[in-house]
């Protein structure tokens, strides 16, 4: 954790050893992972996956009460017209070639003036993007000057889309820019809520959390994704911070901790029963309610006899998941729950420290191919006609490729997967995949891979290497 | 000094190439440009205007995702690698470079990479298109024109004309929402003359069509971004071109565009009656078929069409012309070169029956309301991003413009009698449970009162 007083956050590589391209078996990353920090690779092949801009831009539109200007040509705000409708009013500076010579300050500030006029929000944020990041073009001195006139929080978040091969690190880069720029200097009083750190969760899975805490009679704020402004001064009052996903969550809990001395609760992505307990059992011990949370735990287990019962019709079923670390490496808890077999894994990124989920949950399986990096179809096309997998479970980009390859695929995309409901949820979509399955058979009975055929008999890992510093 | 663009709907130059090279089939798009800039390209699909390409989804552009040592060093070199690679795994009859607006600030040699690519022996070409020059549609128009232009590179063989080859230009796949509907509708009508079309993009399409374009004996320019194109054709390979200037939709203009075709092809010749008549019959059959609902639903509005130049234009001229229908406000939303306006704005209000038109072009979505409050539609043809004014406003949606959130997009066209009679439907369908009760608003027509000032941008 880089104090906040840093101009922004570190990249993910640095923060916390990431890399964001391996490939190889769960055995041979444990054995690579034991010796400390991972190498760094790259591709030599690559396709083309959303950087810092596009997974600051994700979370930054969730939030209530926000504007965006995004600083950059006009294409560069594209991600705001996301599958859902964004929730933030956002103007882009629409910068010209001409712009990005002679300088852009009197657009910026124009167009911060504007969408505040227009729209009245609560706080601005500008985003910025690889032409203002090469120009060096001089964002804070705007944004000082202009949260004084109007009055209102004016956030930069310097997001340049090169200097991280991690996308997340805009997260993290949002993250920093709110907590030095939106939240208050000082902790003015202590309530009794809990923070809800939210990066990359989805809006169902946040409001099945929420509805569990309210159970107990615990008040959640979520930040910063589907977080609101308004209520920016309570995450500086919080009680305890605990994040939904430890991975992506861990750079605000230490944050809040390091600016206001708030815990931050350490628990595990509430992935399955198991992991759901667990991380209800981590807020009862913070709140003294572990009965209560016990009684809570006990009902919705027995609630979901059935669906476990449902789950036996499949039992066996072998499964391919693509989902953020933290879910992809511990999914064998909910695969073991459920009766799946686990035979492939992905994850956009990656660190040593992940390697400890993976020694409990794949101890009889060592052979299972691990693949590493945010999108990269080619190479999971590639795995994936090795493996033959059953069935594909991702929350991601839509994965085209798995359905004209003629798998089953559960997409969880504005699903919850998360918690009771997530078991839930994911059982009752496995039901239907598996029920009928004629839409990926019949787009799969024509040759429609793009991909050359000598590339599926390559090895996976072809096009990744060890980066020459 | 360009504005700056509320919830912006035109995207960049590097958009427009990526949507233009991923529709045609065969044809492999490589991005040279930081990560995730081809991704803004496709989001469309995330906003129901369905998958570009044939098979390949949106994360599966060959891309080099210039890092940090690219921007400080140059990014050649990795350029170098991701081709060679490239042609490996994606398979393709031609491989395109489309550059961003980091290696173009950087300044790395493009052109010399293909040549290296070339001498190798694969088919690669590049072209320049940083998202700074201009919009998505700019971006079709550029893109279209430098792969013509690059071909010949390839496959230089002379041209021999095809007297029965026609090329269609200016329907921007994924821009155009009904670009492949389009196409096909297009394609088809002009079958009926005994006319081949190069519909270039879709289904069927390939980089084969692509080369063999110098051998059509004409092009047909269907809005303002077809013209670059056209004009570089004329130049290098003396095809001539039929400036129709939008996709006609209805019978009429469906029949317009065959008789503007007939005599460009063989000056003098005239588009025969029985096959106008014929348009005419099928599409007059259904309307009837829909005059007890269009009588009973109180079908005629108050309208506003929001879209880009070419189905804007369209759209408004079969309203106005056919449907009877109270069109008072055209919004053209694809920022078109200026040159190209009066023409725009001539083609609707020459069917306006009488109606006075006012004709504006904006493409920022707040200015694009303050339109729409100061003409009070009932009815608006717009995109998703006018939903939220004609809910709270009471006015009906349909959406016929990018972005969109309604209704999945796939073979339905906007253009021809089938585009006409769907529109139709789909007019109904909003309009339901909409009673009438306002005055229609109309102003008349009279004789030198349209000025230019009602054609200007609100700004």
């Amino acid at each position: 954790m880089a104090s906040v007083r840093q101009k922004t956050a570190p990249v993910r590589e640095k923060r916390v050893g990431a890399v964001g391209a391996w490939s190889g078996s769960v055995d041979s990353f444990r054995k690579e992972a034991s010796l400390g920090d991972l190498e760094p690779r790259i591709r030599t092949f690559a396709q083309d996956l959303p950087s810092d801009v596009e997974h600051a831009l994700g979370i930054l539109r969730t939030i209530e009460g926000l504007a965006i200007v995004v600083h950059g040509p006009a294409g560069c705000a594209a991600a705001l017209h996301g599958s859902a409708k964004a929730k933030t009013p956002w103007v882009v500076t629409n910068l010209t070639e001409r712009d990005s010579i002679m300088g852009s300050d009197a657009k910026l500030r124009g167009a911060i003036q504007e969408i505040h006029r227009t729209y009245a929000p609560k706080a601005i944020a500008v985003v910025a993007t690889p032409v203002v990041a090469i120009n060096n073009d001089d964002i804070d001195s705007v944004t000082e000057e202009l949260k004084d006139e109007l009055s209102i929080p004016v956030i930069a978040v310097y997001t340049d889309g090169f200097r991280s091969r991690i996308g997340s690190t805009g997260e993290d880069v949002v993250v920093h820019s709110l907590v030095k720029h939106l939240l208050p200097l000082r902790r003015r009083s202590e309530g009794s809520h809990l923070n809800l750190l939210t990066v990359t969760e989805n809006r169902a899975d946040l409001d099945h959390i929420r509805s569990l805490l309210s159970e107990l009679e615990i008040e959640s704020n979520p930040f910063p994704r589907h977080g609101s402004i308004s209520s920016a001064h309570k995450v500086a009052e919080a009680r305890i911070s605990i994040a939904l996903d430890p991975d992506s969550g861990d750079y605000a809990g230490a944050a809040l901790e390091e600016q206001y001395a708030i815990p931050f609760v350490k628990a595990p992505s509430p992935l399955g029963i198991r992991r759901t307990s667990e991380w209800l059992d981590a807020v009862g011990a913070a709140y003294e309610r572990t009965a209560e949370v016990d009684a809570l735990i006990a009902r919705e287990t027995s609630r979901l006899e059935e669906v476990l019962h449902t789950a036996d019709a499949f039992r066996g079923t072998r499964v391919f998941v693509n989902l953020p670390p933290s879910q992809a490496l511990a999914f064998g808890f909910l695969a073991e729950e459920l009766g799946l077999v686990v035979v492939g894994l992905k994850a956009p990124w990656v660190s040593s420290a992940h390697a400890s989920l993976l020694d409990e949950l794949h101890a009889g399986a060592p052979e299972t191919p691990l693949l590493i990096g945010e999108g990269q179809p080619f190479e999971e096309a590639n795995l994936l006609a090795r493996i033959k997998p059953d069935l594909y479970i991702t929350t991601g980009a839509p994965p085209v490729h798995a359905l004209r390859a003629g798998l089953a695929v559960v997409d969880l995309e504005d699903a919850s997967l998360l918690g009771f409901a997530g078991v839930e949820r994911l059982v009752r979509s496995i039901e239907r995949v598996l029920a009928n399955r004629s839409l990926s058979r019949f787009l799969s009975e024509a040759d429609n891979e793009p991909y050359d055929p000598a590339w599926l008999k390559k090895s996976v890992h072809w096009y990744i290497k060890q980066e020459v510093k | 000094m360009s504005q700056s663009l509320h919830e912006d709907r035109n995207g960049c130059t590097l958009h427009g190439a990526i949507k233009t090279i991923s529709a045609i089939h065969g044809v492999v798009p490589v991005l040279h440009a930081s990560a995730g800039c081809s991704l803004g390209a496709r989001y469309g699909e995330n906003t129901l205007g369905g998958s570009l390409s044939g098979s390949a989804g949106w994360q599966e552009t060959s891309a080099t995702t210039l890092q940090e040592k690219h921007v400080v060093f140059g990014g050649t070199s990795r350029l170098r690698e991701q081709l060679k690679n490239t042609v490996k795994v994606i398979k393709g009859d031609l491989y395109v470079v489309a550059t961003g607006c980091v290696p173009e600030t950087v300044g790395d040699d493009v052109p010399a990479m293909v040549k290296e690519s070339r001498e190798q022996r694969y088919p690669v070409i590049g072209i320049i298109t940083p998202g700074f020059k201009s919009n998505a549609w700019a971006g079709y128009a550029t893109a279209v024109r430098q792969i013509l232009e690059q071909l010949p590179t390839l496959d230089d063989s002379p041209r021999v004309v095809e007297a029965d080859l026609v090329n269609l230009l200016g329907i921007a796949p994924g821009l155009d929402p009904y670009w492949e509907g389009d196409l096909e509708a297009l394609e088809e009508d002009l079958a009926l003359l005994g006319l081949r079309a190069h519909r270039l993009f879709g289904i069927g399409s390939g980089a084969a069509d692509w080369k063999n374009v110098r051998n059509a004996n004409l092009n047909i320019v269907l809005s303002p971004w077809g013209l670059e194109a056209a004009q570089f054709l004329l130049a290098r390979d003396g095809i001539p071109f039929l400036d129709f200037g939008f996709a006609p939709v209805g019978s009429r203009d469906a029949s317009l565009l065959l008789g503007q075709v007939v005599q460009a092809l063989r000056p003098g010749a005239e588009l025969p009656i029985e096959l106008a008549k014929q348009l005419d019959a099928r599409q007059r059959h259904f309307l009837r078929k829909a005059s007890p609902t269009l009588l009973s639903g109180h079908f005629q509005r108050r309208t506003a069409v929001v879209a880009g130049s070419s189905a804007a234009v369209g759209l408004a001229r079969f309203l106005s012309g056919t449907a009877g229908q109270i069109l008072t406000t055209l919004v053209v939303t694809d920022n078109p070169p200026d040159e190209t306006r009066p023409n725009l704005v001539q083609l609707v209000r020459e069917a306006s029956e009488g109606i006075e038109i006012d004709v504006f072009f904006a493409d920022s979505a707040d200015v694009v309301r303050r339109i729409l409050t100061e003409t009070k539609p009932e009815l608006v043809l717009g995109s998703s991003l006018e939903r939220d004014w004609s809910e709270a406003n009471d006015a009906a949606l349909v959406e016929v413009s990018t972005p969109l959130r309604e209704e999945l997009v796939l073979d339905l066209p906007l253009a021809g009698s089938r585009g006409a009679l769907s529109l139709v439907s789909r007019i109904v369908g909003a309009l339901s449970a909409r009673p009438l009760h306002e005055p229609s608003g109309v102003r008349s027509t009279v004789q030198g009162t349209s000025t230019a000032a009602q054609s200007a941008a609100i700004t």
